[in-house]
């Protein structure tokens, strides 16, 4: 069964198409990474997906309703949360006052607490955000859209800019969260990707190129000629 | 029924107009290149009327004090944008309109401290005394020069932005400040250029102002408020488009001062937030 | 301190401070010094008024030079009310309450839809339209003469006595601090210091920023709008100075004196700026001239404020310190 449904959407930036024409269905329990070299439109698709962008084209449609006209608080409030590439915190705010925000919604203490421990973060609670280093920074981001309860969660390179251990660690947290929601992961790191996902999407240039199981677009022959020939 | 009043209004109205352009079109160039937005403009376009003002009255030559008065102010502004603008606009924008809004509060006190708190003004030039009539009605030599001249600086900005390389040097830092500066362009350098093109704009349009305007304090209030609204409803940044509702505002507030005059800054206030309710990127701007 | 956990949350120096400073303000009356009392006035109603200000500029993180207008709403409804409806300054002053909301609600629409720097072009433009039509307005506003005669005797009370009308006040002032302390603590006070922080992510956290900002102007409008009223019942005249983009600026000033991201920054701001103005009084000229200087030392060096910069003298013992006395 169907849980996002994204249709012929397209997004221009003046003459440049950055998304042209995509469609792809995500049906529940599946765990999808979008990858492409950079420029290829995936986070202008997740941004159009999530209406930080309006699209030039197309309809999307989450866990049955037409989001294409919604704006994010509504998008979100429905149960599809995303993350940023570029951490996008409260800096002046505390760990906990950040993790509260979300709170405020759905969870409750009890659940930032659960959280909070399933991250490692307690020791960080009382510190304001802009203190914390990047790899905690990232571990929050994820923390805060756990929080709003999601049914889909779409991550933006969740690894991007982290060392080795913390990697590890995220890696860890989402394969645990995988039985549990929908995940659609961004990423540049193969490793991560085939460690996640039961399915990938390939885009280039604004289009998808390949869809299919890991292995297979693993041996699809443009796929390796564009992405993975070039790592 | 005579409609003499309405076109005596109606050419008031363009000189207006044509005026307000001059002292909106600083303000969109400061803020398209330098994104700042430069509270103390209308503060800059009175100094110009008193620098204008004082050479008058030393040399009674008008057009030195007319270029004097442009070239002080625009060094007024090349040595504020040095010594302060310059060091908030890595700040967040509520700092740097703080801080342009503290100059605009100093300045307006520190010209009734040097030019006192009366107003002053200069007779039009000889040369231009005459008039030329309009449909039966005189419009003054002077007035058809500042109509003339806020036409011609329009003609000449698009013309200038457009086809030299300054232009597109300074369309460049406008699009896209970090890619200019990868490209090799000195933004540092185009943002002092351009702050003081626009403040000796200002300067050009409070020069201009002294001899049909009675100039004092208080003045750069309400121009300032005046400005705002035509920037904000033309859509910020949208040259064309200034110049287009320039002079539908001195035509309009001019037409109005005649109709109800009890109530003619209100309704034009009004008609502007009405316009900004149901179409916020401006007439002109794009979303 | 033996207290339990949830009272624990809700007490802090803010609120230590607050307590002392209120006590403080009841007993100035003892002293019979009637000009001790006439500055406490002054201080608890421009108190009133920054504190309002700073729910829009140091929560929610917008810049309002049209602060003027709501200062003025409040105003000019105590005067038109008890001159022409109903002739008492307690019944005056709550009837402000809801034209202030109203007024609010009307300039949020109007302006929160845009970015920030539209929001403050045209909150000012907005204010000099209301100024002018107070101007212009003779028959119902007393053009530039304004109002005169708000009455202190009433048909309910009677706040002639300098000490009545002193704690008519304080009860306000002490209403509106403990009630923006609440809102500080709770979770609109959060959400309102999260859209100052980072607004462009609240959208992804399920929340409307319009919304939010709406709030936080509603707030700051009406508390803004109060101690106009106050004011306008305190002088007994009211004029459309109160509604002028620089009288506007006043709280905004005050909120950088004693710094913005503090809880009580701009009563300290208010403080000292009401003491300032009273004790050089023959400057009043160049006054003007004073407070641009003061906003742009403000921005460029001190940007924390008072409280920042004491911080800075005692900080670094303990992260601790930092927070308690920030929002």
């Amino acid at each position: 069964m169907e849980i996002l449904r994204v249709e012929n959407v397209t997004k221009r930036f003046g003459g440049f198409v950055a998304v042209n024409n995509v469609s792809f269905t995500v049906n529940r329990g599946e765990t999808v990474a979008i990858i492409g070299p950079n420029g290829a439109g995936k986070t202008t698709l997740v941004n159009v997906i999530t209406k930080r962008l309006e699209p030039d084209g197309g309809s999307v449609f989450f866990d049955g309703f037409n989001i294409t006209r919604l704006p994010p608080h509504r998008i979100s409030k429905l149960g599809l949360i995303r993350t940023f590439q570029t951490v996008s915190l409260f800096p002046t705010l505390t760990v906990r006052e950040n993790l509260a925000l979300p709170g405020l919604n759905a969870g409750t203490t009890s659940d930032i607490k659960r959280i909070a421990g399933m991250l490692g973060l307690e020791e960080y609670m009382d510190i304001v955000v802009a203190k914390v280093p990047l790899g905690v920074q990232k571990l929050i981001e994820l923390g805060m859209s756990l929080l709003l309860k999601p049914k889909m969660l779409i991550l933006d390179e969740p690894v991007a800019g982290l060392g080795a251990e913390d990697r590890l660690n995220i890696v860890k947290v989402l394969s645990g969260l995988k039985s549990s929601l929908n995940l659609i992961i961004i990423e540049h790191d193969m490793d991560v990707v085939f460690a996640l996902v039961d399915r990938i999407i390939v885009m280039d240039k604004g289009s998808i190129i390949a869809d299919g199981k890991p292995e297979e677009v693993r041996e699809n022959k443009l796929v390796k000629e564009i992405y993975l020939g070039v790592e | 029924m005579d409609l003499t009043p309405f076109l005596v209004q109606a050419l008031t109205g363009l000189y207006k107009g044509s005026l307000y352009w001059i002292l909106a079109l600083g303000l969109i160039l400061i803020f398209g290149v330098v994104r700042v937005i430069n509270f103390a403009h209308a503060a800059f376009y009175v100094t110009g009327s008193y620098i204008m003002y004082t050479f008058y009255n030393h040399t009674g030559n008008f057009i030195i004090s007319l270029i004097m008065a442009m070239v002080l102010t625009g060094a007024l502004g090349v040595a504020l944008e040095v010594t302060v603008i310059r060091r908030v606009y890595k700040l967040e924008t509520i700092y740097q309109l703080l801080a342009t809004f503290g100059i605009a509060l100093i300045a307006n006190e520190a010209q009734k401290l040097i030019w006192g708190k009366g107003v002053v003004y200069i007779p039009i030039p000889e040369t231009l005394k005459g008039g030329v009539s309009v449909g039966g009605v005189i419009l003054n030599h002077y007035m058809t020069l500042i109509i003339v001249a806020g036409f011609l600086l329009f003609i000449a900005t698009i013309l200038f932005m457009n086809n030299t390389v300054t232009g597109l040097r300074i369309r460049a830092v406008w699009r896209d400040p970090v890619m200019s500066e990868a490209l090799g362009i000195n933004t540092k350098l185009t943002y002092t250029l351009v702050f003081f093109i626009g403040t000796a704009l200002a300067g050009l349009g409070g020069a201009l102002t002294v001899p049909l305007i009675s100039v004092g304090p208080g003045l750069a209030d309400y121009l300032i408020v005046t400005a705002f609204i035509i920037v904000v409803v033309a859509g910020l940044g949208s040259i064309t488009g200034a110049y287009i509702v320039s002079i539908l505002v001195g035509v309009f507030s001019s037409i109005l001062v005649l109709t109800i005059p009890e109530l003619d800054i209100v309704v034009l206030y009004m008609i502007a937030a009405l316009i900004l309710l149901f179409r916020p990127q401006g007439l002109f701007g794009e979303r | 301190m033996f207290l339990p956990p949830r009272l624990r949350v809700l007490i802090d120096g803010n609120i230590i401070a607050l307590l002392l400073f209120i006590g403080f303000l009841a007993v100035i009356p003892l002293s019979g010094h009637r000009f001790y009392m006439y500055i406490a006035v002054l201080i608890m109603i421009f108190g009133m008024f920054a504190m309002g200000y700073n729910i829009l500029f140091g929560y929610a993180g917008l810049l309002s030079f049209g602060h003027g207008l709501f200062f003025g709403v409040g105003a000019y409804s105590v005067a038109l009310f008890t001159l022409n409806v109903y002739r008492d300054p307690l019944v005056g002053v709550l009837f402000s309450i809801p034209i202030a909301l109203l007024t609010s609600i009307l300039v949020g629409v109007l302006t929160l839809k845009h970015g920030k720097v539209y929001f403050a072009i045209l909150t000012l433009a907005l204010s000099m339209i209301f100024w002018s039509a107070l101007v212009k307005l003779r028959w119902i506003t007393g053009g530039t003469d304004g109002l005169t005669g708000i009455p202190k005797r009433g048909v309910l009370v009677d706040l002639s006595a300098p000490t009545t009308f002193y704690y008519f006040i304080l009860v306000f002032f002490a209403a509106i601090m403990l009630g923006l302390y609440a809102l500080n603590k709770s979770r609109y006070g959060l959400l309102l210091r999260a859209l100052g922080a980072n607004e462009d992510r609240l959208p992804f956290l399920g929340y409307s920023t319009f919304t939010l900002r709406m709030i936080a102007l509603t707030v700051s409008g009406v508390v803004s709008a109060l101690a106009g009223s106050l004011y306008a019942v305190f002088y007994s005249v009211v004029t459309p100075d109160v509604a002028y983009w620089t009288f506007g600026a006043e709280p905004l000033v005050m909120s950088l004196i004693g710094g913005s991201s503090y809880f009580l920054g701009p009563l300290v701001g208010a403080l000292i700026f009401v003491s300032l103005t009273t004790a050089v009084a023959r400057f009043a000229e160049y006054w003007m001239l004073l407070l641009g200087a003061a906003l742009l030392a403000m921005v460029l060096f001190f940007r924390g404020g008072l409280l920042g910069f004491l911080e800075s003298l005692v900080g670094g013992l303990k992260l601790g310190v930092y927070r308690r006395w920030r929002f």
